[in-house]
């Protein structure tokens, strides 16, 4: 698998790999290797092509992404196929209400036969970190979590120990509505790139489900179709897309337009701009291009976008309106309010 | 610069400021009073000019003021309807207005007798009129009023091309009312100060357009002062004697039909009295026209001294006369002469007589401009001198008397039936006279035309005879023929009537006009010479010789005369209405409707309209010609063949909103002119649109900057063919308003703001 790859990680440089950029995928290589994630996640998670794209997105952003839906979906189901797909470390927590922060991130110990504190890594070292409904946990462990997705990194006594690359965090959650849940605070939902709700599936889906989970858990047949380096590999092929000024302006009107909305009570932040542009960059390189056009941002402002918004009370109305569905609109009618520059590259 | 961007401001439509209110009433003031000045060509001074602007002034002053003091849109016309008023009555009426300007019951009346006045001089003036008060009262009110509304086309709906229509109404006004149409200057004038207008009423980014329009609009001035026909041209078509060869009867009956007249020659006389005056003597009847003996000119017949008329003996009373002409903007091959002259003196160039009709050429001059004096005879023939000469047939005139072999014989049998009971010549042609301008025939120049028999042939002459309605060409044609037929030699004279006798320091002067065109029979009596008979019904005058009743033939009504009756005959005699008028008929009531009168304003208007209706399309041309050629050298981009696919869409009333990416429109435009199939596979390039989409995306949000289009000839194909096809998805009806209202001229098409300018915008 990996002769296959033209570009080879330097693992000399295990601290940051991408400042030696491995040699350029081509874009033939990308798509296959896409493809074949996508395929392979598929196998497992019927009829929800959207949501499988998006995460594999987030994956190759190098964000960190949030399912949230009813119990039963097969929220983590797609974490564990995105996880079991790439050939790379993975570390599954189930978060309850008594886990503590060392659980996460890992714990000093005094090892006597040495004479000094030795550093037992928690969970959260791996390339991808399944983190199964987060809103169980207390805040305080949340943070934890929280905390070493924004920095990529962990502190203990002191000491910083930083997580490799790649890394993301596929955390999902509960609706807040239901019982024994802490609500992730909006500062916190800012972190995750993309929110993506999984949704019922159509008949045909469930059908096929069935008959399919009568021979066992499908994620046993999946076999990783990418490696780590390989991974790395795409992740800087998709940090190469180029972002026009012309469509850098336009995440940026976007992005001002919810922050003086009247049915909006907390627009986007600066970062959810960030990640707005870089989650277009992953979808444009997904699609086979090099370049972003505005048709990316329009179709990520919802999963990047939603779940940093509050509404005000106009929006969320009584208690049965659906408060994603509300922002979505909210969404929908920036974008359909917001010129679309146009414009020759490369005039700064 | 970045940083610059995230703070900036959404680009919003509404956030282009609009252009002070204020350079718009400027410069539409500026070019309605350009617009105005191209009226002079109508008026023989131009105090008028100076009331209309100030009126204009205050209208567009007044609504400006309102505009800046209010925000209601309602109030600035109002405010300038007020000023309107207002002004008017100040000009006007101001003696039973309130104040002087505020109008009372009785200024309204005054107003209305104003209009009353203005159209009663307007229709009984000739162009160039006086401008007396009633007419500047109604240029006041008609141009105050086109002000008015261009205010409000410019200023309140904010559309200051849509301006140009109460201009183009006023420029138009010349053009129409007269075949002068305005002079070039003022129509340049008015159309730099349109460009102004539009460049100052458009938002900075639609200035480029403005100006295309305004360039056009000014090459439009240069060009329709050639395409119409311009003021001070000398009036050479059609009239007479325009070139040999070609036969002087066609095209007298378009000057006469012609709604404006143009004066052509004025002169004096030593009697007092007015002349016909004879340009051309058409001696030959083919059976198919009238036309002149083709003739070598003799250089020794020089107009310093003429033979002898043919056939005047010395019984016949004669009496010397006198005549200064001076000729105005006539260019024709012959001059105009009273007959039968002796001697012309004071014309420049060389001039030669031709020796049966004295008809006077030159081969290397017209007559344009010449100023000289002709003696002439006044041939004072007495009905008995003429009754002498019987049926006496002069040797060598047979000639006179030849027709064709397949006359119609209703002319012949018509000449019979009316002449036969006169034993002689004379009495037979005092019977086609009568015959004539008697009340069965009414003279009319346009139902020839409407007819289709207009002309001088014997076939038309036939049907004439059967209709009995037409113009001095028919009559005299007619006449002559039937003379012939009757034995009398005879021929047919085009020359000029009279004219309108005027009083100018103690001096009578005759003017004569393209109106007063003429052609009349001549016929030949033994030992008196040719004489000259009117047979057209309300045109001329009757010599005394030709108004003597014979016995059984009722006496014609005479027109009354204010020359002195001891005037001289042959010669008529200026009548007290102004000379003879185009179209009157015996009881003096004007025999061409208003409608007919309107017709040819009408039509003018139309043709106007119809050029001006072309130039947003040769605007649309001309902006998709330059793109091919900047295309072709690298100045345009796909970005800017992809604005010329959504202006083609807008044209084509396809809505592309300003917030569709370039992707989305591609949809919009695939279910629009390819039915839902062109946005496929983009990357594939199946279709025209996918190639061009493909195109603006790469040069649009891609890392190369101002790429050279690769193959700009294969893109501007593919442009037509997306053109093509969203054309005919189109309904007829779309199409034909894509063609002539094309939207894409005055709204704001899609990617309005390159990225460049947001910027820039932005900064500050």
């Amino acid at each position: 698998m990996v002769s296959s790859i033209p570009g080879r990680v330097d693992h000399d440089s295990v601290f940051s790999p991408l400042d030696l950029p491995p040699a350029p995928l081509t874009a033939v290589a990308f798509q296959a290797m896409s493809s074949a994630i996508i395929g392979s996640i598929e196998k497992v998670i019927d009829g929800k092509r959207g949501a499988v794209e998006l995460a594999l997105t987030v994956l190759l952003a190098e964000g960190h992404l949030l399912i949230e839906d009813v119990p039963g979906v097969g929220k983590t189901m797609l974490a564990r196929a995105l996880a079991r797909s790439v050939d790379c470390s993975v570390n599954r927590i189930q978060f309850t209400p008594d886990l503590l922060p060392s659980d996460i991130t890992g714990v000093s110990i005094f090892n006597q036969a040495d004479r000094e504190f030795e550093f037992k890594t928690g969970p959260i070292f791996a390339n991808i970190v399944i983190g199964d409904e987060i809103n169980r946990a207390s805040p305080k462990t949340q943070s934890a979590l929280l905390e070493s997705m924004e920095e990529r990194q962990v502190t203990v006594d002191g000491i910083t120990y930083p997580l490799e690359p790649p890394f993301t965090v596929v955390a999902t959650q509960n609706p807040v509505e239901m019982e024994g849940t802490y609500p992730l605070p909006e500062a916190q939902r800012d972190r995750f790139m993309i929110r993506i709700s999984m949704g019922y599936p159509d008949a045909a889906a469930e059908l096929a489900m069935l008959r399919q989970r009568e021979t066992g858990s499908p994620l046993n047949l999946l076999t990783p179709v990418v490696d780590s380096e390989q991974l790395l590999a795409m992740i800087h092929a998709v940090r190469q897309v180029y972002v026009s000024r012309a469509v850098e302006q336009y995440a940026v009107a976007i992005a001002q337009a919810t922050r003086h909305d009247r049915d909006l009570r907390l627009g986007a932040s600066p970062r959810a701009t960030l990640q707005l542009v870089r989650a277009a960059k992953a979808r444009a390189a997904l699609d086979g291009r090099e370049f972003v056009l505005p048709d990316d941002i329009d179709a990520l402002a919802v999963p990047v976008l939603a779940h940093r918004l509050i509404p005000s009370t106009l929006v969320s109305g009584g208690s049965n309106a659906h408060p994603t569905s509300s922002l979505a609109d909210v969404i929908y009618r920036i974008l359909a309010a917001t010129p679309v520059p146009l414009g020759a590259a490369g005039d700064s | 610069m970045s940083r610059g961007t995230a703070t900036a401001p959404k680009p919003s439509r509404v956030a282009q400021p609009n252009p002070p209110a204020w350079r718009v009433s400027l410069a539409l003031f500026a070019a309605v009073a350009a617009a105005t000045g191209s009226l002079h060509v109508l008026f023989l001074d131009q105090a008028w000019w100076l009331v209309v602007v100030v009126v204009t002034a205050l209208v567009l002053g007044m609504a400006a003021v309102a505009r800046h003091l209010s925000a209601r849109r309602w109030l600035p016309p109002l405010a300038g309807a007020v000023a309107l008023v207002g002004s008017l009555t100040l000009f006007f009426a101001p003696g039973a207005a309130i104040l002087g300007v505020i109008p009372s019951l009785e200024t309204l009346s005054d107003f209305a007798t104003l209009f009353d006045d203005a159209g009663t001089s307007i229709y009984e003036q000739s162009v160039p009129a006086n401008a007396d008060a009633s007419i500047v009262f109604a240029l006041a009110v008609g141009v105050g009023a086109l002000a008015l509304f261009a205010d409000v086309v410019a200023n309140t709906w904010r559309r200051p091309a849509l301006a140009g229509v109460p201009l183009v109404v006023i420029l138009a006004v010349p053009a129409t009312t007269t075949r002068d149409v305005s002079d070039p200057l003022t129509f340049a004038l008015t159309a730099a100060a349109y460009l102004v207008l539009l460049v100052a009423g458009q938002p900075r980014r639609s200035r480029g357009l403005a100006f295309g329009i305004g360039a056009s609009a000014i090459l439009g001035a240069l060009v329709l002062p050639l395409v119409l026909p311009g003021i001070g041209a000398t009036v050479r078509t059609n009239l007479p004697g325009m070139s040999t060869g070609v036969n002087p009867v066609i095209g007298l009956g378009d000057d006469l039909r012609r709604a404006g007249q143009t004066d052509v020659l004025s002169y004096t006389t030593q009697s007092g009295s007015g002349h016909y005056l004879r340009l051309v003597t058409l001696e030959d009847f083919t059976g198919t026209e009238w036309a002149p003996t083709a003739q070598e000119v003799d250089r020794a017949n020089t107009v310093d001294d003429f033979a002898p008329a043919p056939g005047l003996s010395r019984d016949v009373a004669t009496v010397g006369e006198t005549t200064t002409i001076q000729v105005g903007n006539l260019a024709s091959q012959w001059l105009p002469l009273p007959y039968p002259p002796t001697r012309v003196s004071g014309v420049s160039d060389d001039w030669y007589w031709e020796p049966n009709g004295f008809s006077v050429s030159s081969p290397d001059a017209t007559s344009r401009g010449q100023d000289y004096v002709v003696d002439s005879l006044l041939v004072e023939p007495t009905p008995e001198q003429l009754t002498a000469a019987g049926t006496t047939l002069t040797p060598g005139f047979e000639s006179y008397l030849a027709l064709p072999e397949d006359l119609p014989a209703v002319i012949s049998e018509t000449a019979a039936s009316v002449a036969s009971a006169s034993p002689t010549n004379y009495g037979k042609a005092i019977a086609l006279q009568e015959f004539f301008r008697g009340d069965s025939f009414t003279y009319s120049e346009d139902a020839p035309v409407d007819g289709g028999y207009d002309g001088t042939g014997m076939e038309i002459i036939a049907t004439f005879l059967d209709v009995r309605s037409g113009y001095c060409v028919h009559f005299a044609s007619s006449m002559a023929v039937m003379a012939r037929s009757l034995g009398i030699p005879a021929r047919v004279v085009v020359g000029f009537l009279p004219g309108t006798a005027s009083t100018t320091g103690g001096d009578l002067s005759y003017s004569v006009t393209t109106h007063d065109l003429h052609a009349w029979p001549e016929l030949y009596f033994d030992g008196v010479g040719w004489v000259q008979f009117e047979p057209t019904p309300g045109r001329g005058e009757l010599s005394d010789y030709a108004n003597v009743a014979e016995p059984g033939v009722p006496a014609p009504p005479v027109p009354e005369t204010a020359a002195p009756s001891a005037a001289p005959v042959p010669t008529p005699t200026p009548s007290s209405s102004g000379g003879p008028d185009r179209g009157l008929d015996d009881s003096g009531a004007p025999v061409t409707t208003p409608a007919e009168r309107g017709i040819p304003w009408i039509a003018g208007g139309l043709i106007l309209l119809a050029l001006l209706s072309l130039v947003p399309a040769l605007v649309r041309r001309w902006q998709r010609m330059r793109l091919a050629s900047r295309l072709a050298t690298g100045d345009a981009t796909a970005i800017d063949v992809w604005t010329e696919v959504l202006s083609s869409a807008t044209d084509l009333r396809i809505a592309v909103p300003v917030t569709s990416t370039p992707r989305e429109t591609a949809v919009v435009l695939g279910a629009a002119g390819f039915g839902g199939q062109g946005f496929g596979d983009v990357a594939s390039g199946a279709t025209a649109l996918d190639r061009l989409l493909v195109a603006v995306e790469r040069e649009g949000y891609s890392r190369v900057a101002r790429e050279r289009v690769a193959d700009p000839r294969a893109m501007i194909l593919d442009l037509r063919s997306v053109r093509s096809r969203l054309a005919a998805a189109a309904t007829p009806r779309t199409r034909a308003v894509a063609l002539i209202f094309p939207a894409s001229l005055w709204r704001r098409i899609a990617h309005p703001l390159g990225a460049a300018d947001w910027v820039h915008r932005d900064a500050r």
